[in-house]
C-alpha cells in the first residue's frame, strides 16, 4: 500500500475566503499535492467548494497539479468584482 | 506640444523622469472603463499628471451612495450620468487635457470602435463581463491594460497584456479562465467597501499607468498584487 505523506504547510486567505476559514492565516496538514490539499481544504471548509478562487504556490500560480512540500505557503485568491 | 514646465517641475526633476517622459504622458492617450470609485481617482491623478487625451466611458448616473468613495461626485449631481459629469470636472480642473466622454455601456458593438482611439485602458469597471470584454478586446487590438478590483478592505491590481521582463504576456483569463458571472462573486454593494479604499487601488492603477505609458520601473505585468488595507499586507503572485 502507498502511504501518503503528510507536510505542514502556510495557508494565506484572501476576499470572502478569509470569511470561510475564519483567519487570514493559518498552518494547515495536508498531503503533498495541490490537488488532495484542495480536495482536504474544501472537506474541511464546504463553502470554499461553492465559490471561485485560484491558488498560488510559493507567489507563483498553479497552472496544473503539483507536489507541494514542507513549509510551502499556498494562497487562495478569489476574484473580486468592485469597481 | 510645449511642456508647461512649471505645472509639472516636480515630476521633471525626478531622477529616472524627466521632459521626455512628460512628453510621453502628453502625448498619451487613455481610456477610462467605468467613473465610479476606482474611475474617480485614476481620472484626478492622471489628468493631473499631464496624460494629454482621457476618455471616459459609463452609462450609470450618481447615486447617494456612491458618495463616500465617488470623489469626483457631490450631492448635486445626484442623478446625472458619471461619464458627462466627471468629464466637466475634469475639463475644468485640468484645461490642457483633452477628454471625451461616453455616456453609454461598454458592450461587443462599441467597444472595439471605441478602444482603437487609445493606447491604454484602465478598467474600473464593477462586473465581469465588461472585464472579459475589455480583456478580449486588448488581446485583439494589442492595447496594454490595467486591470484593478475592490472588495471590502481589499483591492487587486495587475497590468494586463504588456510583456514582463521574459516577454511573457498574461490575459485576465489567465487569472480567471472560467467566465465568471457577478453571481457567483459579491459586489460592493452587497460586501460593502471602505470609502478610501477605491482611493488607494485607483492610485495605484494611476501609478502603473504612468509606468507604462513613460516607461519607467517595472510595471506589473503578469503579476498579480493583493493590498489589504486592514492590516497593510501586500502579496503579489506571478501570474503565468
Amino acid at each position: 500500500m502507498i502511504t501518503q505523506t503528510h507536510i505542514n504547510i502556510h495557508v494565506l486567505a484572501f476576499g470572502q475566503i478569509v470569511d470561510i476559514i475564519g483567519q487570514s492565516t493559518i498552518n494547515y496538514q495536508t498531503p503533498n499535492t495541490l490537488s488532495a490539499f484542495k480536495k482536504r481544504i474544501e472537506n474541511d471548509y464546504p463553502l470554499l467548494s461553492k465559490i471561485s478562487y485560484r491558488i498560488a504556490i510559493n507567489k507563483k500560480l498553479a497552472l496544473e497539479d503539483t507536489a507541494i512540500i514542507e513549509a510551502d505557503e499556498l494562497a487562495l485568491l478569489p476574484p473580486f468584482s468592485g469597481g | 506640444m510645449a511642456i508647461n514646465w512649471k505645472r509639472y517641475e516636480r515630476q521633471i526633476i525626478l531622477p529616472n523622469f524627466g521632459l521626455v517622459q512628460q512628453e510621453k504622458l502628453a502625448k498619451a492617450k487613455i481610456l477610462v472603463v467605468g467613473a465610479g470609485g476606482l474611475g474617480c481617482p485614476t481620472l484626478l491623478y492622471l489628468a493631473a499628471a499631464g496624460i494629454g487625451q482621457i476618455g471616459i466611458i459609463d452609462f450609470d448616473t450618481v447615486a447617494e451612495s456612491n458618495l463616500h468613495r465617488q470623489i469626483l461626485y457631490t450631492s448635486k449631481d445626484i442623478g446625472s450620468n458619471k461619464a458627462i459629469v466627471a468629464g466637466e470636472k475634469i475639463t475644468m480642473a485640468y484645461p490642457d487635457c483633452l477628454v471625451k466622454t461616453y455616456a453609454e455601456k461598454l458592450d461587443e458593438k462599441n467597444a472595439s470602435l471605441i478602444f482603437t482611439n487609445y493606447d491604454l485602458i484602465l478598467d474600473g469597471c464593477d462586473n465581469f463581463e465588461t472585464r472579459y470584454l475589455i480583456d478580449e478586446v486588448c488581446k485583439q487590438q494589442n492595447i496594454p491594460w490595467i486591470y484593478a478590483s475592490v472588495s471590502r478592505f481589499e483591492g487587486q491590481v495587475s497590468v494586463f497584456n504588456l510583456p514582463d521582463a521574459n516577454g511573457i504576456k498574461a490575459y485576465y483569463t489567465n487569472l480567471f479562465a472560467d467566465k465568471l458571472s457577478n453571481e457567483s462573486v459579491l459586489n460592493c454593494a452587497e460586501t460593502g467597501v471602505l470609502g478610501v479604499l477605491p482611493g488607494i487601488i485607483g492610485n495605484m492603477q494611476a501609478l502603473e499607468a504612468i509606468k507604462v505609458l513613460s516607461q519607467i520601473g517595472q510595471p506589473l505585468a503578469n503579476i498579480l498584487l493583493t493590498f489589504n488595507g486592514l492590516n497593510n499586507q501586500i502579496y503579489t503572485t506571478q501570474i503565468v
